[in-house]
């Protein structure tokens, strides 16, 4: 949204009401918003810069960075190619169960994330259904690492995919029979039309896609067992801290969290304003 | 190269949209596909280009099925009807892209490549603007960037679907123009279609009419325009009123019953004489003003009829008139009956 279709030819309340929706909207998001951000820095820092790196430069602080980093590093780029394969079946083909698909595509957004994380331990998990032939093979998911990149994976999943089909729906299929006609196979067509074409919506949705990987509790919280220094990632490690009343230490760790929130929503503004025209109109979040 | 469509069906869901169409290009040839809008004109293109399948019926390429072609080696240059132009590329590399993708069969260096690129953008009289990008040229540029890129993969054959779909009347008369000169320069089969009737006759070698998926006729543009095999297609090629009558042996008898036979007749082949003379009388209802000339409805028994008439002539309106047919054509249930 601009600020131009605020001031549409279609507004008929009076100055007065105007400004007090605007008064209330900011003040309301101002409690909720901006206040508890601000909370996050302040609290992370009332104690100096000392014990703020000190905090952050705990084994354990770091390894949870670590950790975060590598499943955001794995599931991001699951998700990208599950969301652009996912898109482009739903839009460039006629196929049946097509409508299924585009339903199932949206499942992790309306399941409690902790359902999702049990649902991982009912299948993986110690007494889970795989658990008996998992142990034989000494592979470990559930309490692992491997378990809290599924999790991630799972609930991150709707994100690149939501992002592509209204974008690539808008596109048609044009330019790719431009391309087929002109002689390019299959995958000529790909990497030089159709990718080039969606590539800021794929951006925008791995920028959405990340922040909620970095930062998912509850699936997460489920699978991981919380083992210190080995299965925690940043928000598990800022739920143990600050159950230990440890404030400061945790809300280092948060602002590292929130830190991420506003890089990702300055970026995906910047791209939104840059490239408003070569990304989905009607986006639904 | 000839191509062939014999006996082509093509259906939507349960909506046909070519029925058994068959239809022969001569290599070389310039053919505009004429029809009315749902007519299946875009629908004949990309089954030939390879981007519909038919249902029954077949395409040949010379000798050749051209099912049996993969569509990335047809070497059909296709000009779509929303030109499809890469967005994200440049015009030189919307024109490089045929080349660049088939490095196998076009053996060229970057310098020889970047020449190619240059001297088409010459041809379709755009040099100088290799660096922009689609959105920052007019709809006429983009139809010739479009064409220009078609080109470039040295096709056997050349399809364009509505080429001066976008372009204002002046703009487009010297485009046809101009693709005339380039179809004689090139030689291209080539096929195009438009819904425009002047279009079709000044620029084809031959015209093909298509009406709900069938053709309804085939032929040079004196044969289309001079003895059209159906009412539809008399209506389609021009203004024309339909008059019912009698006709015996292929010679019509006027407008009396039994009403066996329709006559159709332009506004240009009626001539305003006296109100007791003439084939048929009625009251002018009204008068018009086209380009060059003056155009007066008459409501008669059989219907409204549209007659030119000379700057000069009085036009009255609400005067009685008879019209005299000077040349018409005879149809019983949309058969031509009588040639001259
Ligand atoms: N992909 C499609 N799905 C369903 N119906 C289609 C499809 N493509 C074309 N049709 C139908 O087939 C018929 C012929 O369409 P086509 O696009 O060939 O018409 P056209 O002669 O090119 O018309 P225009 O002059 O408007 O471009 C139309 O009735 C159209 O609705
Ligand atoms: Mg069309």
């Amino acid at each position: 949204m601009t600020a131009r279709s605020f001031r549409g030819p279609a507004v008929t309340e009076p100055p007065w009401a105007r400004w007090l929706l605007v008064a209330v909207v900011l003040t309301i998001l101002a409690i909720l918003l901006v206040l508890p951000l601000a909370v996050v820095f302040i609290e992370a820092l009332k104690r100096g810069a000392g014990v703020y790196l000190a905090a952050l430069s705990d084994p354990d602080a770091l390894s949870a960075v670590k950790l975060t980093m590598i499943v955001a590093a794995i599931s991001v780029p699951l998700n990208v190619v599950f969301g652009i394969a996912a898109a482009w079946a739903v839009t460039k083909f006629r196929f049946p169960g097509k409508s299924l698909l585009t339903t199932l595509i949206d499942l992790p957004f309306s399941v409690s994330p902790v359902v999702a994380g049990l649902i991982f331990v009912l299948v993986f998990g110690a007494r889970g259904w795989l658990g008996p032939w998992l142990r034989a093979n000494s592979i470990e998911i559930i309490f692992a690492v491997p378990g809290i990149v599924l999790a991630t994976t799972f609930v991150t999943l709707p994100f690149v995919a939501r992002e592509l089909i209204p974008l690539m729906e808008s596109q048609g299929v044009a330019d790719e029979e431009a391309a087929l006609s002109l002689g390019a196979n299959g995958w000529q067509t790909f990497w030089r039309v159709t990718l080039p074409n969606i590539r800021w919506g794929v951006l925008y949705g791995v920028l959405l896609c990340n922040a909620r990987a970095m930062g998912e509790f509850g699936a997460v919280s489920v699978v991981s067992g919380h083992i210190r220094g080995l299965t925690n990632t940043m928000p598990l490690h800022v739920e143990i801290l600050y159950n230990e009343y440890n404030f400061a230490a945790s809300f280092a760790v948060a602002s590292l969290l929130a830190l991420l929130a506003l890089i990702t929503l300055f970026a995906k503004s910047a791209l939104e304003w840059r490239y408003s025209s070569e990304l989905a109109a009607g986006r639904g979040h | 190269m000839q191509v062939r469509i014999e006996g082509v069906t093509k259906s939507f869901g349960d909506h046909p949209a070519l029925k058994d169409l068959s239809l022969k290009v001569g290599s070389g040839q310039l053919f505009a596909l004429l029809g009315p809008s749902g007519s299946g004109k875009t629908t004949l293109l990309r089954l030939i280009a390879g981007l519909e399948r038919a249902d029954a019926g077949a395409v040949y390429f010379g000798d050749v099925d051209a099912s049996r072609i993969p569509i990335q080696r047809r070497r059909v240059g296709f000009v779509f009807q929303h030109y499809a132009l890469f967005r994200h590329m440049t015009m030189f590399d919307n024109i490089a892209f045929g080349i660049l993708v088939r490095r196998k069969e076009f053996t060229h260096t970057r310098d020889s490549l970047r020449r190619r690129c240059l001297e088409l953008l010459d041809l379709v009289q755009l040099s100088g603007l290799e660096d922009r990008y689609p959105h920052q040229l007019s709809g006429g540029q983009r139809q010739r960037v479009a064409l220009a890129r078609a080109l470039a993969i040295e096709p056997s054959l050349l399809l364009l679907d509505e080429p001066f779909g976008a372009l204002d009347a002046r703009v487009r008369k010297d485009l046809r123009r101009w693709i005339r000169e380039l179809h004689t320069k090139t030689g291209h089969t080539t096929l195009f279609v438009t819904h425009d009737q002047e279009e079709a006759l000044e620029l084809a070698d031959a015209v093909v009419v298509l009406n709900d998926g069938r053709v309804e006729q085939i032929g040079t543009p004196e044969q289309i325009y001079s003895a059209p095999a159906s009412p539809f297609v008399f209506n389609f090629i021009g203004d024309s009123a339909r008059i019912p009558g009698s006709a015996i042996n292929g010679g019509w008898r006027g407008p009396r019953p039994p009403e066996d036979a329709d006559i159709f007749i332009r506004p240009q082949d009626v001539t305003i004489v006296g109100p007791h003379e003439g084939a048929i009388h009625g009251d002018i209802v009204g008068v018009r003003r086209l380009a060059d000339i003056r155009r007066v409805v008459v409501r008669t028994g059989a219907g409204d009829i549209e007659v030119n008439v000379a700057d000069g002539k009085p036009t009255e309106m609400g005067a009685a008139v008879g019209l005299q047919f000077d040349k018409w054509r005879t149809y019983r249930n949309g058969v031509l009956l009588q040639r001259d």
